[in-house]
């Protein structure tokens, strides 16, 4: 693993813990893991842009602060001191959106609280934060969020344009009462593509076209 | 040091969970003005919006609803006035307190009624503005959880749009309230009450109607004495 105190901070094993969730170890197309709320935010980009947010917080301050911590928890209650550090930066998170970004909470509402369960932040605290230093732990937790993100912003963009004609909650293929756009020549909204089928229809063929492309995630 | 030992993790423990208990007390204690001051606002901008002021922003709405609602209202069941101090009930915990808001704007008054009811999912609710001739004039919803692109589209302008000039009332003056039909066939028919539904939507908009039969019916004493 790592060491701060011989490489520079931005050493190419470190780069290589931002990249690498990104692609060839995403946390959600290749270790299939936070998939729930992949299905559930990915209606519109915006709020899958918040939640992506809120995750590469809680999972980047937690690592580090678990990471901190390594030394001093007992490992028979690793998980509970995991399980706590990540309740309280969720709450905190839930919070401040009910504070300062009031729409996006109502829009996320329990879903930002489930971030809880997101089985990444677990798997990174568990498999990284308890044995490697604040910084590459940092680093894990950014490309982590990050990759989760990506996948997420990606459905998310077809989910929106394909389901209610949109990106980003503009309009850009016509109005469907007024009929105008491409809605003039006949073509609706697909209703499947807003339900949560559809997204893992959605991850099914992300996870498709990215093993297409990357053929070292093709399994033997 | 022996981090394994049970005294230690007793302690570990003992310790984490305090601190974590008053960072959380703290940082809730912090930004719950923050908070109420955005669910107050929101309320604000539902009652304007409710009389044709949808532009306003969340910000602004406290200035102008200071402006435009000039008076609050509570009854009872029976429609019979109990208080003034209408803004601060809330509808989902105090039952059997109903509240207006009586708004002026460009001349014309506006009585709106807030209602609350159950969607499919989770809590839906809404403010009905109707004008002394007792018509609606303008009709918000809102909604927690409802589905997106289905049940969610109750608090879009082309749903709320359909109520406009709707009436609570028949020819008779008997109540019907408003309600929300399934493959609705009466056209621009407005003295019925009824609109059409929401392909895709037939629980969501049963549950719109129910909060708006049931949700209006302790106004009718009122409304009727107001009716010019």
């Amino acid at each position: 693993m790592s060491d701060t105190n011989k490489e520079g901070l931005f050493s190419k094993s470190n780069i290589k813990l931002i990249t690498n969730p990104l692609n060839d170890d995403n946390p959600i197309s290749v270790q299939v893991l936070g998939i729930c709320s992949a299905l559930a935010v990915t209606v519109q980009m915006k709020n899958a842009f918040v939640m992506s947010i809120s995750v590469i917080a809680v999972i980047a301050i937690g690592n580090v602060i678990i990471s901190l911590l390594r030394n001093y928890i007992p490992s028979r209650i690793r998980i509970i001191v995991q399980l706590v550090v990540a309740a309280a930066l969720v709450i905190l998170v839930d919070q401040i959106l009910k504070a300062y970004a009031y729409d996006v909470s109502k829009q996320l509402s329990v879903f930002v609280g489930l971030i809880i369960t997101n089985c990444i932040l677990m798997g990174r605290f568990e498999a990284f934060a308890l044995k490697n230093k604040p910084w590459p732990s940092f680093l894990d937790g950014l490309g982590n969020g990050l990759g989760y993100g990506f996948v997420l912003m990606v459905v998310a963009f077809f989910r929106e344009l394909l389901g209610s004609g949109k990106i980003w909650g503009y309009p850009v293929l016509g109005d469907p009462i007024e009929k105008t756009g491409v809605y003039s020549m006949g073509y609706i909204n697909n209703g499947l593509v807003i339900l949560a089928p559809m997204a893992l229809l959605m991850v099914g063929i992300f996870i498709w076209v990215q093993r297409g492309i990357n053929k070292k995630l093709i399994e033997k | 040091m022996n981090t394994e030992g049970n005294g230690y993790t007793f302690l570990f423990s003992t310790v984490m969970v305090v601190l974590v208990a008053t960072a959380l007390a703290f940082a809730a204690t912090a930004l719950k003005p923050a908070q109420e001051a955005n669910i107050k606002k929101e309320k604000m901008q539902y009652i304007l919006s409710s009389f044709g002021m949808k532009e306003i922003s969340r910000d602004d709405s406290p200035e102008a609803y200071k402006t435009y609602v000039t008076g609050e209202l509570v009854l009872d069941n029976n429609g019979k006035e109990i208080g003034k101090e209408g803004f601060s009930i809330d509808l989902a915990k105090e039952k059997g307190k109903h509240p207006v808001f009586i708004a002026e704007k460009d001349g014309q008054k506006f009585y709106v009624f807030p209602v609350r009811g159950m969607g499919l999912w989770d809590a839906i609710w809404g403010y009905v503005a109707v004008d002394e001739s007792l018509t609606v004039k303008g009709i918000v919803f809102d909604h927690k959880a409802e589905t997106p692109g289905l049940g969610g589209d109750i608090n879009t302008d082309f749903f709320e749009d359909r109520f406009m000039g709707e009436k609570i009332f028949d020819s008779d003056g008997t109540y019907h309230g408003l309600s929300v039909v399934k493959a609705y066939k009466g056209g621009d028919e407005k003295t019925d009450g009824q609109v059409d539904g929401l392909s895709g939507a037939t629980l969501t908009c049963n549950g719109v109607t129910v909060m708006l039969v049931d949700g209006l019916k302790p106004y009718e004493q009122f409304l009727k004495s107001i009716k010019k």
